[in-house]
C-alpha cells in the first residue's frame, strides 16, 4: 500500500466539543491502514494529556483511555509543545508514555516532516 | 496529475464550507483534480436535505449537489458521523440527499493516500 504521513494536531481541550475523541478514531484507522501517524498537542490540546482526568463527572465518554490502544495501531509518535505547557503551567504528568516534548521550534520542524496534518 | 482531497468538518451553516465549496470549484475551474470530498463530524450535516435556509441566502446543499452531477466528484459520508447527527435511521438513510454516498473512515484514508493534498478548513 501507498504511504502518506499525518499529523494530527489537536488543539482543542479535552472534552472540548467531540475534537480530541473525533481525531482519536481518524488516528486508529490511520494506523490500521499501516499509514504513519502522529499526534501533535498545542494550545489548550496539551490537556488531552493531563493524567487523571474524570470524565464521568461530566457524563462523558473517557476516550482518553484509548490513547493506550494506539501503539496497537503502531502509533507511536505523540508530541507535545513545551511552551504550551508551560503556559498553563502543566508539568508532564502524562496518562500516556513516550510523550515527546518539544520546543515551540523543534515542534513546528516535526510538523513539517508530515505530508498531511488535519486539526482538531 | 495534481489532485485535491477536501475534507469537510464545519456544519453547512458555516462559512467555511461555503470557503471550502469556493476552493474546490476554483480547483475544478484551474483543471486540478478533485478526487473527493470526506464529510466528518459537524460536516455531515450538509448532506441534510431538510434543513431550511433562507432563500435569499448561499444553499450549500444545491452547490454540493451542483458539483457532484456537474464533475462528478464522490461526497463521502462518514456513516458513524451520520449517524450521531440522525441522518441514519436504523441502518437506514433517512434524510440523506441522493448525491452523497455512505462511507467509513477507510476511505477517507483512501483518499488521502491518492490525493496530492488534502485539504481541512
Amino acid at each position: 500500500m501507498q504511504q502518506k504521513s499525518l499529523a494530527i494536531l489537536n488543539s482543542s481541550s479535552s472534552f472540548d466539543r467531540t475534537q480530541g475523541r473525533d481525531a482519536l478514531d481518524i488516528a486508529l484507522i490511520f494506523g490500521s491502514y499501516e499509514q504513519r501517524v502522529a499526534l501533535f498537542f498545542q494550545g489548550e490540546g496539551v490537556r488531552q494529556l493531563v493524567n487523571r482526568q474524570q470524565a464521568d463527572i461530566i457524563q462523558a465518554k473517557d476516550y482518553l483511555a484509548t490513547f493506550s490502544a494506539l501503539p496497537f495501531y503502531d502509533v507511536e509518535e505523540i508530541y507535545v509543545c513545551q511552551h504550551s505547557l508551560t503556559d498553563r503551567a502543566l508539568t508532564t504528568d502524562f496518562h500516556l508514555d513516550n510523550v515527546s516534548v518539544l520546543s515551540a521550534g523543534d515542534f513546528a520542524k516535526k510538523l513539517q516532516q508530515f505530508d498531511m496534518v488535519l486539526r482538531f | 496529475m495534481q489532485s485535491l482531497a477536501f475534507i469537510i468538518t464545519t456544519s453547512p451553516l458555516d462559512n467555511r464550507t461555503v470557503t471550502s465549496i469556493n476552493l474546490i470549484t476554483a480547483a475544478l475551474h484551474n483543471n486540478i483534480k478533485v478526487l473527493g470530498v470526506f464529510f466528518y463530524q459537524q460536516g455531515v450535516c450538509n448532506a441534510n436535505k431538510d434543513i431550511i435556509i433562507a432563500s435569499d441566502e448561499f444553499q450549500p446543499l444545491k452547490a454540493w449537489q451542483n458539483l457532484q452531477q456537474k464533475y462528478d466528484i464522490p461526497l463521502h459520508l462518514c456513516v458513524t458521523a451520520g449517524e450521531k447527527h440522525g441522518l441514519i435511521v436504523e441502518e437506514q438513510q433517512a434524510n440523506i440527499d441522493d448525491v452523497f454516498t455512505l462511507s467509513g473512515l477507510g476511505e477517507l484514508v483512501e483518499l488521502s493516500i491518492q490525493a496530492t493534498r488534502v485539504i481541512q478548513l
